[in-house]
């Protein structure tokens, strides 16, 4: 095996064994990446250069013996182009920021940076995180290892395919509304959203505040469960953070007695409408709980149709906020100098501040940003406030209010990651409600703040082509709940050989 | 929910300007359409009964979380990315156009 088809644990286990450096390892990688991103196009920004400087030093770490218990010392990985590294250009994939050099860190990248991370690069994703299959990056499309003429998903479509392609060991992403689960889906990975404050979102650029939160792509259960330990925790820049205790999660994957775990299937997730492949896939998914002692009870989880809804309107609502900050003042693209044309009445010429934010704007940002952030100023407008976000604030409370109900019964809750399995590469572009329609599954635990977990159940045919995709199956726990969700995961995971599965021809 | 979702041009002129977006012909055009079926979409949490239900804006239950009101320096290598950072500089300073 490659050094970059490795997991964590073995890589890890093979510096500590001194069978290859984290330079080889780094090495292979960046090998790796040089063969296939041509193809793939999972990297806006490689940082060769910074990955050897840190895999020397983790190597120097290793020698003098800092290793012990360090599992993620000298291990390579990809970072999502939409959170802050210090002096690495940092774009959102978004032309507005295209020129944008962070003057700091976010504060996991500073945890992670602590524990020896070694950063091949910053990856591709929807612009703003703005998307479910990564078309919407200003820059390039991504493609799936899977299927090059199909998305990895979105919006970090890019974490998923350098993970997936083993052009890296793990990557860390981003999930508002299934954004890290749903390329999870489509790229047979573990993609794991903790719950909301589990993780500080100091550093990450700002999309839903509410609901965003920095999320793990890990080719397996045990990796993204030692990623989460390391970046977890109360974070006094990020006010929504939480001082709850971060647990030992990979610890408690130790113990893979699920008997008597109880697991809810809520009924308004097994549609009609849903892919029979994934249907199936999913209920035999669940069927191997129980034969493994789990007890399936049905449950329902009635305001499960307007999650969609919901999010579509708090999601532009604060966006609309968090986007007025881009206005070529301070940084990224701008007008501010009329570069195009100094004629006097010519269209070209900005007049006053006024243009400056107009055309910065009008320039800068892509069509779904735009789309956004009008959405957003629409629904929080006056006279449209109480009718659009207020009411959706208050379903909001209702959608969390099922899956409290639900969970005073049961320990877990399974449902389909989502309705389809890999779209081709401009099937949805053309409709951006289609696109939306893509987080029909993902988008109520984003709201409920809850912690869930998607995992390879299996693989299907789409409608529209001949090779197996990869099916995920969507695990959700109560709030900080991430080690009983981790564990089950895990037990599935451990009997079945979905995750050993990977794409070819590469 | 208001009855009527379709946005008119005029409505999305009136919206981009809040925005502080400039869009083309063909933009306004097309958010217009694109907007509208979001929003019909979108009408369905009208049928939704929210009689005494308190809004959610955040999931955490957390409340005035403060830290105290002491300035923190910033560190020299980030001063020069942020200075590096502006479109139009002078003397470390962020030039603006004139606020009318």
């Amino acid at each position: 095996m490659k050094l970059n088809e490795l997991n964590i644990i073995e890589a890890s286990e093979g510096l500590r064994k001194k069978k290859f450096s984290s330079l080889e390892l780094a090495e292979a990688c960046l090998e790796r990446i040089k063969k296939t991103d041509d193809k793939i196009k999972s990297f806006i920004t490689a940082t060769k250069d910074i990955a050897i400087e840190q895999a020397k030093e983790a190597d120097k770490k290793i020698k003098s013996g800092e290793m012990s218990d360090n599992l993620l010392l000298g291990i390579p990985c990809s970072i999502k182009d939409i959170i802050l590294t210090k002096a690495v250009l940092t774009t959102a994939a978004s032309n507005i920021l295209k020129n944008y050099i962070p003057p700091y860190d976010a504060t996991l990248i500073s945890k992670l940076k602590k524990r020896g991370m070694v950063m091949l690069g910053k990856v591709n994703c929807d612009a703003f995180a703005h998307g479910a299959s990564t078309e919407n990056s200003d820059f390039f499309t991504t493609h799936n290892p899977w299927d090059l003429e199909r998305v990895p998903g979105g919006s970090s479509g890019g974490s998923a395919s350098s993970v997936a392609s083993s052009q890296c060991i793990y990557s860390i992403g981003t999930d508002t509304g299934g954004s890290i689960r749903q390329p999870a889906s489509f790229c047979n990975l573990v993609g794991l959203k903790p719950t909301y404050g589990r993780v500080s979102r100091y550093g990450l650029i700002s999309m839903t505040s509410s609901t965003d939160c920095p999320s793990i792509m890990a080719k397996n259960v045990l990796d993204a469960a030692i990623i989460l330990e390391n970046i977890a925790g109360k974070d006094k820049k990020d006010a929504t953070s939480s001082d709850e205790k971060v647990d030992n999660y990979k610890k408690f994957l130790d113990d893979e007695n699920i008997k008597g775990l109880k697991i809810g299937m809520p009924k308004e997730y097994f549609i009609n409408e849903l892919n029979n492949g994934i249907k199936s896939a999913v209920q035999n998914a669940i069927k191997k709980l129980e034969k493994l002692g789990a007890e399936i009870i049905p449950i329902s989880l009635p305001h499960t149709k307007y999650a969609v809804s919901v999010y579509y309107i708090i999601t532009p609502s604060e966006v609309s906020s968090n986007l007025a900050r881009f206005d070529g003042i301070r940084y990224g693209y701008s007008k501010i100098q009329n570069l195009a044309c100094r004629q006097a009445g010519s269209k070209f010429k900005i007049q006053n501040l006024l243009d400056v934010y107009l055309k910065t704007r009008g320039r800068g940002f892509g069509s779904e940003a735009k789309r956004r952030i009008m959405l957003g100023t629409y629904a929080l407008s006056s006279g449209y406030y109480d009718a659009y976000y207020l009411q959706a604030q208050k379903v909001r409370t209702l959608i969390k209010k099922d899956f409290d109900d639900a969970f005073e019964n049961v320990d877990i809750i399974i449902t389909p990651t989502c309705p389809s399995v890999a779209f081709k590469i401009g099937e949805h572009s053309a409709n951006p409600l289609e696109m939306y329609m893509e987080d029909i599954f993902s988008t109520a635990a984003s709201l409920a703040g809850l912690p869930a977990v998607s995992i390879p159940c299996g693989f299907a045919k789409p409608k529209d082509g001949n090779k197996n995709l990869p099916i995920g199956m969507q695990i959700i726990g109560k709030a900080f709940g991430e080690k009983t969700i981790l564990k089950l995961a895990n037990v599935y995971e451990k009997n079945t050989e979905w995750q050993k599965m990977k794409p070819e021809g590469l | 929910m208001p009855s009527n979702n379709k946005l008119t041009y005029k409505e999305v002129e009136h919206i981009a300007e809040l925005a502080r977006i400039e869009l083309t012909e063909e933009e306004k055009r097309k958010f217009s359409s694109e907007l509208s079926d979001v929003l019909g979409y979108v009408k369905q949490l009208g049928e939704v009964d929210t009689k005494n239900i308190e809004p959610v804006s955040q999931v955490t239950g957390l409340v005035n979380v403060l830290r105290d009101d002491v300035a923190e320096g910033c560190d020299e290598d980030a001063r020069k990315i942020i200075i590096k950072n502006f479109p139009q500089e002078k003397d470390g300073y962020i030039k603006v156009r004139q606020v009318k």
